[in-house]
């Protein structure tokens, strides 16, 4: 069957999702160990740490690089000041309300791609990642008094974690406006298919 | 109840059988067996109108009301 526009362009975004979710698990093992390198900037942390996880210098850099995700997890619960547990439950937080969203999006493009995106499901989809997005929001809202009652001045206010507060919070809305369209269009799509 | 579809009544009086009647108004079987089966939601007049030619009768005899057991109506 000849495949639209729309299904064309649903099966590459669906691998660009796919491909950005394995990133995110992938993240996820490794949030302790990279805020121990560098809590400040979470991309060179990332670069420091899979460098010396992965280069460590020893005959099984398999077994090295677990042993170094391990001991990160091992000690967020052992020194949580060293290893920055707020930093870390935080980051835990968003990446799994991120993941969730990516796996929802997933979901929607696979039915887009097949031809049948107006489901129920979809719907419930859609709410659920309206759901993660004002998780993220909120995570990012416990952060920003954080981090106003530590440093007592208005600096937080001025970072993207402030930005991303408004931003995810929309997100959510826009999410649950689509739900409700998606519901609104199963429930149309079900009578033309009832109708004979 | 609301409407029912007494379509297996007068497929049988006609002795006409689904196939049949499938291709004669060019409509799947698989949604003349909805219509037979009272899961429609809606019937369109040029369907109906074919199902009355090909089974030579009146929408009246295909369609009928039966009110609702709520003691308001009949």
């Amino acid at each position: 069957m000849e495949q639209t526009k729309v299904q064309k362009l649903a099966r590459w975004l669906r691998v660009l999702v796919q491909i950005t979710f394995c990133l995110n698990i992938v993240a996820l093992v490794l949030i302790p160990g990279l805020l121990f390198y560098d809590p400040y900037n979470m991309l060179r942390g990332a670069r420091d740490f899979v460098t010396a996880v992965v280069w460590p210098n020893e005959d099984d850099i398999v077994l090295a690089g677990i042993v170094g995700v391990l001991l990160g997890w091992v000690g967020v619960v052992t020194d949580p000041e060293a290893f920055h547990l707020g930093g870390s439950l935080f980051l835990l937080a968003c990446g799994l309300c991120s993941a969730c969203i990516l796996r929802q999006a997933k979901w929607i493009l696979t039915t887009i791609q097949e031809g049948n995106p107006f489901q129920i499901r979809n719907a419930t989809a859609m709410k659920r990642a309206a759901l993660c997005c004002w998780g993220i929001s909120g995570a990012a809202l416990v952060r920003l008094i954080w981090e106003l009652w530590e440093l007592k001045n208005i600096a937080p206010f001025f970072t993207y974690n402030a930005a991303a507060i408004p931003v995810f919070f929309m997100g959510g809305l826009l999410f649950l406006v689509m739900s409700a369209l998606f519901r609104q269009a199963a429930e149309l799509q079900e009578d033309q298919d009832l109708t004979i | 109840m609301g409407i029912i579809v007494n379509l297996d009544v007068m497929m049988a009086k006609r002795k006409v059988s689904l196939g049949e009647l499938s291709q004669k108004v060019d409509v799947t079987m698989a949604n003349l067996s909805i219509l037979k089966n009272n899961k429609a939601r809606a019937v369109r007049f040029s369907t109906l109108a074919a199902i009355c030619k090909a089974l030579d009768c009146q929408p009246g005899d295909i369609l009928e009301y039966v009110p609702d057991g709520d003691g308001e109506e009949g």
